[in-house]
């Protein structure tokens, strides 16, 4: 009974966590840029879904569309912005991490600043109060929400990657900038839009961290920053479909030890997370099986 | 500089035409005053050894590398200060030397390849390659990655011939070919060029004399001999230079 509640758990948070970590990957698989306010982003979506729900009324979860066109033209222009000068770096990688962790830095101390550092966090009954029955066991009805809103998230995401003439250039300029340029694609607008669309899906999960994280402080960045990285090197960087079953294995390592030995909980995911460095560096899905 | 004789009168009938380039990496200048010019349905080979220059020049060309001097015109017009889809845009089709997406299918390889291309026509297009490539239809599925070095490099042939260019600018596609391949390659080349696609291909495999007209030797980044493909077989410097070609 324990054992199935706990790999049900893990499924349902590897799902959100897949949805918490895709822009990063998304945005380091097409950039190289590694993108350390990431977990700001995320905790700023949590704020708009909480004002969303209790200024406005609307539904936290429309925080996920809202978000979308200004995510992109943001991140787009802070992306034009950016990139031209860390080219010019002598290792632009390395820079966009000192960059990109000033940028959280700032976020951060801003949110503070606006927001008061006391934790917020939304009343699972905004989606109901019964809990959910499934195989014997009783649920909290968010995870169904959760999951309802993760999986058609994620599959519009795939959808796009391997189905539209954007996403297929979005998977040319993961595969190869210079060839993505030589068959006349606009690799600084497309990489540009990548941007944008990663910050979409970090703000847009922030509506579902709020309830799983049990609420948003302006400090928890960082550490949502932290799981997003474990989770894209687990599934492999670069590698979009990776992310999903590197968010599985994490939600259930972390589920299963929580709910077995609960005093290693916070280890056994980083220690899953070496031990792939150590066999398999490229992650469990290497870039070279990035065909979805 | 050898000349030779029966180079393509400049005019209407220029395609390409580089003047006095100059170009390389970081503090290294790579290419000095490079002049070269392809017309219309010409076929021009660009020779030369590991590191003459050749890569360096097509990337010039094609827009991956920023000129430090000197112009390019395509079709009349300068194209120097456009970036290198535009480039593509305006009918200029590369193979690099690496020439494929090996992460993605056989199949992605060849719609990028025709990215330019307005949507309605990518299916026709598609089913024209494919008949000139066969062995790459029972593969469209598979990542590019996982086929041999040979059908690699068709599937980089294919994809650039995707873009319905006016010149294609292929560099080395030989390079690590075996010689059924090499064969295959040049065969597929010939019938493209039949149908009117003038070509600028660097090499160093002499078999795709071939398909020139005209040749260029790059040596140290220069521009060492142009001229005819029986200018170049007459000159015995050259030949012995850069082929190990003695002769009688």
């Amino acid at each position: 009974m324990l054992l199935e509640y706990a790999i049900v758990a893990g499924v349902l948070f590897g799902i959100f966590y897949a949805y918490l970590a895709i822009g990063l990957n998304l945005t380091f698989g097409a950039l190289r840029i590694v993108n350390l306010a990431h977990g700001d982003l995320v905790m700023l979506g949590s704020y708009l879904a909480f004002e969303l729900y209790y200024a406005w009324h609307w539904s936290p979860l429309l925080a996920i569309v809202v978000a979308i066109i200004p995510a992109i033209l943001v991140g787009g222009a802070v992306y034009l912005g950016v990139a031209p000068r860390l080219a010019r770096a002598s290792d632009p990688e390395m820079m966009s991490l000192v960059l990109f962790f000033g940028v959280s830095q700032i976020i951060e101390a801003l949110a503070t600043f606006g927001f008061g550092s006391n934790q917020r966090s939304i009343s699972s009954s905004a989606f109901g109060k019964h809990p959910l029955a499934f195989l014997g066991q009783s649920y909290p009805v968010m995870w169904a929400v959760v999951a309802a809103t993760s999986v058609p998230v994620l599959l519009i995401l795939f959808a796009y990657l391997s189905r539209t003439k954007l996403g297929r250039a979005t998977r040319a300029v993961m595969a190869s900038p210079d060839e993505a340029a030589a068959v006349g694609i606009n690799v600084r607008r497309i990489s540009a839009l990548t941007f944008g669309i990663g910050v979409a899906l970090a703000v847009g999960a922030g509506s579902l961290a709020i309830f799983m994280l049990g609420g948003v402080t302006p400090t928890e960045g960082v550490s949502i920053t932290v799981v997003s990285f474990a989770v894209i090197v687990i599934g492999g960087l670069g590698n979009t479909l990776g992310t999903v079953v590197g968010g599985l294995v994490f939600g259930l390592a972390s589920q299963l030890t929580l709910t077995f030995e609960p005093n290693w909980a916070a280890l056994v995911p980083y220690v899953l997370l070496l031990a792939v460095v150590l066999i398999r560096p490229s992650g469990i899905l290497s870039r070279t099986s990035r065909l979805a | 500089m050898v000349s030779g004789i029966g180079v393509v009168s400049p005019g209407a009938d220029e395609l390409l035409s580089v003047e006095g380039v100059g170009s390389g990496y970081g503090s290294m200048q790579v290419l000095w005053d490079v002049s070269l010019r392809v017309g219309r349905g010409e076929g021009v080979l660009l020779l030369g050894a590991n590191g003459a220059g050749k890569t360096t020049l097509l990337k010039a060309i094609s827009g991956l590398l920023p000129l430090r001097s000197g112009a390019i015109r395509l079709d009349g017009a300068s194209i120097d200060r456009l970036r290198a889809d535009q480039r593509v845009q305006r009918g200029a089709g590369v193979m690099t030397e690496q020439g494929v997406f090996p992460t993605l299918s056989v199949e992605d390889n060849l719609r990028l390849g025709a990215y330019t291309l307005p949507r309605g026509s990518v299916g026709t297009v598609m089913k024209d390659v494919y008949q000139l490539f066969p062995e790459l239809f029972g593969r469209r599925r598979d990542a590019v990655g996982s086929l041999s070095g040979g059908q690699r490099k068709l599937v980089a042939v294919a994809k650039a011939l995707m873009c319905r260019p006016q010149l294609l600018i292929m560099d080395e596609p030989s390079a690590g070919l075996s010689p059924r391949y090499v064969k295959e390659v040049l065969a597929q080349l010939v019938e493209v060029r039949q149908r009117g696609l003038s070509l600028l291909v660097a090499e160093q495999n002499v078999a795709f004399l071939e398909l020139a007209d005209r040749v260029y030797v790059l040596e140290g980044g220069r521009v060492r001999f142009e001229g005819t493909v029986s200018a170049l077989e007459g000159n015995q410097a050259v030949r012995e230079a850069f082929f190990g070609l003695g002769g009688p």
